[in-house]
């Protein structure tokens, strides 16, 4: 463990709790601009600068545990203030047994080890938040100028940066006392944020954020004291060493609360009403994949155990549930929301199977997922306040009124769905980790998920790109500056990601793995071919995809430019009608409700998390 | 050598398609007491839609047909030039999508109705595909086409899988009783409607290799002995054909549900008894 | 011949349309497509939608009613085509002739290249003028883009299938 770049670590958690003071100080928005911009870079410059430095140990002095601790009493506290005016009883409960539990923590188990370790799991959570975090903090400036309370702009962007800070340090955690305290930061940013509009629908839903986040806050306590009760450590290091299985379901169990898995997908969903970079930043880039890094993270101990094989089917589980229930979806943001929380239990699927390929695939999905949906929920955001449409039924025919924006969303969500994106690697790899281990309960639901989504795609696709070349535009919509770099860098890290991705898992994946898994890579048979990649039963070749690579590129750009100058121009086929149809979309409400599927799902999620307990404990 | 029939099936394949499908509807025309175009007339079709006038509704529509053509040859490359199986079916199911998002592209209702079809035979056809490339692994122990290709006589140790490839077969060739996105008489063709001449040309390629690409999925369990092969492929076809001529078309849930009662539990049975060592 | 002259005859598919007639040469028309008469030998195939055909077999006396959108359905088959008036309403009115709601046959609204009479035209009948009509196809190309007479009265500033579709739809 070098000890060199110790400081940036530190100042990875420092400096967004800095900026975050600064916007809460400034009164000007346009200073406030300027701040976030300079900060964003400088976030992640050092984030750039941490990857190349892990990985470092850094140890503190003893008195931030004491610190740590304080602010932790003054959280819970607060959270009791606002059960009490609320009048919440599930908040007041769930906050009086976090109390009960922290001083039992405090009291009885306390260490004295302070340290920040950064190895590449870490590194990598903290780059991701580093870039698009700062990428989202920029576009939220210009998001805020439409419609919002400039005034009270300020607590919004200081809330944001002291999110980032608060993530940052739970990566670089290793007490578990730490990383509750962390993940109870991460519960108050969101319930501030999701509430941020003040009124009636978004107390209630960030009310309900708050309650269902303290379940999985419980949920590390109990791990962090059962750890300690049994095995004498409270240190996650240490824990996967001894390889007991209590703490680790409990700490899964955490995790699943806080990546909204099923059945606790509802407050995800209500996290939608919070402004467009909340659902972006948050609920769908990095705060709720803190569950899959602490399932990655002790992905190690559960590989070839029962407990493992259990988790891995509830994230299947999971991911088709949320998929077929996005079907019925009409709202653009529950749409992605619902995609969010299929995609984040493919991840936790794939720590759960925990083979050297399993995790391969995990990462990559996790980075895809993160840029991938970011650049979808900044475009949801884009056509939010330019076009005013919420709804998948706003959105028919965007691409007559705005057609950079109607090809981004396309660009976007062939991202997410089709070849040769990075999602869809990692489906593929993630489906040969299922077969070469012989999980096909998984396997089984995970097939058919990965055709939902293709649907669930391609639908959106679908009502934004229904137009007549008659009603081109004569000048597509301008869009301001901040959104288009903000989009722009999106696609162009999706575009080079996705390009060089076998250099990308050489570099950054592989030695990913090799940190989880403890060992070096050799035997998973991951080896690089030109652009393609080499498995130990399966292949893809450069040219395939180049060829995708470049139809996947072609269809926008040829879409948005090109013309067919001899072609007569007609219309429909009505029947020799003259109408004008009007068009809905399939939302198969008669089969798919989402309300009476939860109301099935919900109790067989809840099954699923019973076993994982009691994997645990036997 | 190794390289130069494959290579060479690849460049023949819109010939090999074109004999197929001319073959199909042959055999459909006898089987109705008829006579039946010439074996050649899907040629004569598709000279026929190039030279026509070309019109359009808008130009990205248009895009997409020749990317679906596009895809479709590349999952045919990939089956032929011995890549991985589970590149080939999610390659397909890609043309498939593209297909419907050209469908999606204008403001027809045929077209419209006919895009969310065909979505849904993407969710009828994939799952079962990949359930019999996790049948393969089992047995050959790679997903790699190149070794797969090697082993002989696949049928004998996966019966029940080919069954259920057999059974997924309407599905996948728009045949009834699940041909829902190209409804004759129902929606008009479906994704294809608003299509004409030049553009058209395209989409009506790619239906010839998806049959070339059917034909090898079925070659795949009869390898060894290329009479073996041969009488099997026919065989299979003449008996999708003779359902398409005597079942009459079921709604698109009917097709969904049946592929999950039917077809995945065939999978399924397969790899238990090869998994216990039965067969 | 070159090829696509021949596989412009080999491959004529058909787009049938009646325009309010009492449905016997309709029925005549698929007793054609069935497997009795067979006219799918000829490479023949019924395409329900207009962009997709050749030849545009029309019945029954145009009614006032059926006017724009034979006119529609015409302007949006792709060039080279060929129309088939099939029975004697079609021809120049048949049964309905002279009455106050007809047109007296399609060739008041759009031009015709085969005249098939009969009431109902037998199906033999009807073969033989669409193969008379695949001649006439064989020497069309793709260029000579005629409007029909009935549309330039009515928009003589419109020489665009397109603006004459629009205009339609105004309506």
């Amino acid at each position: 463990m070098m000890n060199d770049g110790a400081m940036i670590p530190i100042s990875l958690v420092l400096i967004p709790v800095l900026f975050s003071l600064l916007n809460l100080a400034i009164p000007s928005h346009k200073a406030r601009k300027i701040v976030t911009y300079i900060g964003g870079g400088v976030i992640a410059l050092l984030s750039f600068l941490l990857w190349l430095k892990t990985p470092i140990q850094v140890s503190l002095h003893p008195n931030v545990n004491s610190l740590i601790i304080l602010l932790d009493y003054a959280l819970i506290f607060y959270f009791l203030k606002e059960g009490i005016v609320y009048k919440h009883r599930t908040i007041v409960s769930l906050t009086t047994v976090q109390l009960v539990l922290l001083s039992i923590l405090v009291a009885y188990f306390h260490t004295e080890s302070t340290y920040f370790i950064v190895d590449r799991l870490s590194a990598v959570m903290a780059l991701i938040v580093g870039t698009v975090g700062s990428t989202i903090a920029v576009y939220s400036t210009r998001y805020m100028e439409e419609g919002e309370d400039l005034n009270r702009e300020n607590r919004f962007l200081s809330v944001i940066f002291l999110f980032l800070g608060a993530m940052n340090a739970l990566v670089f955690s290793d007490n578990l006392e730490w990383i509750f305290f962390f993940y109870e930061c991460t519960t108050f940013t969101s319930y501030y944020l999701i509430g941020y509009r003040r009124d009636e629908l978004s107390i209630r839903n960030s009310l309900l954020a708050l309650w269902m986040n303290q379940i999985g806050g419980i949920a590390i306590l109990l791990s962090a004291i059962s750890s300690a009760y049994i095995h004498g450590t409270i240190l996650v290091q240490e824990l996967i060493k001894t390889g007991a299985l209590l703490p680790i379901s409990l700490i899964v169990i955490g995790a699943m609360v806080k990546s909204a898995q099923v059945p606790f997908q509802s407050w995800l969903l209500g996290a939608m009403v919070a402004p467009t970079p909340v659902s972006a930043l948050l609920h769908s880039s990095t705060m709720v994949k803190i569950g899959p890094y602490l399932v990655f993270r002790v992905s190690d101990v559960m590989d070839g155990t029962t407990l493992g094989s259990v988790v891995a089917l509830a994230g299947a589980f999971t991911f088709t549930s949320a998929l077929v229930m996005a079907l019925s979806q009409i709202e653009f943001k529950r749409l992605l929301a619902y995609s969010t929380i299929a995609s984040l239990g493919a991840m936790i699927l794939c720590g759960g199977i925990g083979t050297p390929l399993a995790i391969t695939a995990g990462i990559t999905l996790l980075v895809f997922h993160a840029v991938s949906k970011a650049f979808l929920f900044l475009e949801a955001g884009i056509s939010e306040k330019e076009f005013h449409a919420k709804t998948l039924e706003e959105l028919f025919g965007l691409i007559t009124k705005g057609p950079i924006t109607a090809w981004m969303i396309t660009f976007g969500a062939i991202a997410m769905a089709l070849p040769p994106f990075g999602m869809f690697i990692g489906k593929w790899i993630l489906i040969q980790a299922a077969v070469i281990s012989k999980q096909y309960p998984t396997l089984f639901l995970l097939v058919f998920g990965s055709a939902v989504s293709v649907i669930v795609y391609m639908k959106l696709i679908g009502r934004v790109l229904a137009g007549r070349e008659t009603e081109r535009p004569r000048k597509s919509e301008s869009l301001s500056p901040t959104y288009l770099i903000t989009t722009l860098v999106c696609v162009v890290a999706i575009a080079i990601l996705t390009l060089f991705y076998t250099s990308f898992a050489n570099s950054v994946i592989e030695k990913v793995t090799e940190d989880i898994i403890h060992k070096s890579l050799i035997e998973s048979g991951i080896r690089e071919k030109g652009l393609g990649l080499i498995l130990n039963a399966g292949r893809i070749d450069s040219w395939q995809l180049l060829l995708l690579f470049s139809l996947a590129f072609a269809l926008p750009i040829l879409g948005y430019f090109h013309t067919w100058r001899k072609a007569d121009l007609v219309y429909e086929y009505t029947c020799g009608e003259p109408i004008e149809p009007n068009l809905g979309a399939y939302y198969f409400l008669d089969k798919l409700n989402d309300e009476h599927l939860s109301r099935i799902f919900n109790p067989i999620a809840s099954v699923f998390l019973l076993l994982i307990l009691l994997m645990g404990v036997l | 050598m190794d390289f130069l029939l494959p290579a060479s099936l690849l460049v023949l394949s819109p010939l090999i398609g074109g004999l197929l499908e001319g073959t199909f509807r042959k055999l459909n025309a006898r089987m109705q007491n008829r006579v039946g175009p010439p074996i050649v007339q899907p040629f004569y079709d598709l000279f026929k839609l190039l030279q026509k006038r070309p019109i359009l509704i808008n130009n990205y529509h248009v895009i997409m047909a020749y990317a679906h053509l596009v895809a479709m040859v590349i999952a045919l490359a990939t089956f032929l030039l011995g890549g991985d199986f589970l590149l080939v079916i999610f390659f397909h199911g890609m043309s498939l999508a593209l297909l419907s998002m050209g469908a999606y592209g204008v403001r027809s209702s045929y077209s419209q109705v006919g895009a969310t079809r065909e979505l849904l035979h993407i969710l009828a056809v994939e799952p079962v595909l990949i359930m019999i490339a996790a049948n393969l692994y089992l047995n050959t122990g790679t997903f790699l086409l190149s070794e797969i290709f090697n082993s002989n006589f696949l049928f004998k140790s996966m019966p029940l899988a080919f069954l259920a490839l057999v059974a997924v077969l309407p599905a996948k060739l728009k045949k009834s009783p699940f041909d829902v996105s190209e409804a004759h008489q129902e929606i008009i063709g479906g994704p294809e409607i608003e299509y004409s001449g030049p553009f058209y040309a395209p989409i009506y390629l790619a239906k010839w290799l998806e049959e070339v690409l059917s034909a090898g999925l079925i070659a795949m369990f009869f390898l060894g002995n290329p009479v073996i092969t041969l009488i099997a492929i026919s065989v299979t076809f003449t008996f999708v054909l003779a359902v398409d001529n005597s079942t009459a078309r079921l709604s698109y849930w009917d097709m969904v549900k049946y592929t999950w009662e039917i077809s995945i539990p065939l999978v399924l049975v397969n790899l238990v008894l090869n998994y216990v060592g039965v067969l | 011949m070159s090829i696509f002259a021949l596989s412009r005859v080999k491959s004529p598919w058909i787009l049938h349309y009646d325009t309010g007639g009492c449905n016997g040469c309709d029925i005549e028309i698929l007793a054609v497509l069935t497997p009795r008469y067979d006219v799918e030998r000829f490479g023949m195939i019924n395409r329900g939608n207009p962009k997709q055909a050749d030849v545009f077999l029309v019945t029954g006396p145009v009614t006032k009613r059926c006017r724009e959108r034979l006119i529609n359905l015409y302007l949006q088959v792709p060039e080279p085509k060929v129309v088939v008036a099939v029975g004697s309403c079609a021809c120049d009115g048949g049964v309905f002739r002279n009455m106050y709601n007809v047109e007296n046959g399609v060739d008041k609204v759009i031009p015709v290249d085969v005249y098939v009479p009969g009431c109902a035209a037998r199906p033999h009948q009807i073969i033989d003028g669409v193969v008379k009509a695949l001649e006439i196809l064989s020497k069309k190309t793709k260029e000579n883009i005629e409007l029909p007479e009935y549309i330039k009265e009515r928009f003589p500033s419109l020489n665009d299938r397109r603006k004459v579709l629009e205009e339609m739809r105004k309506r």
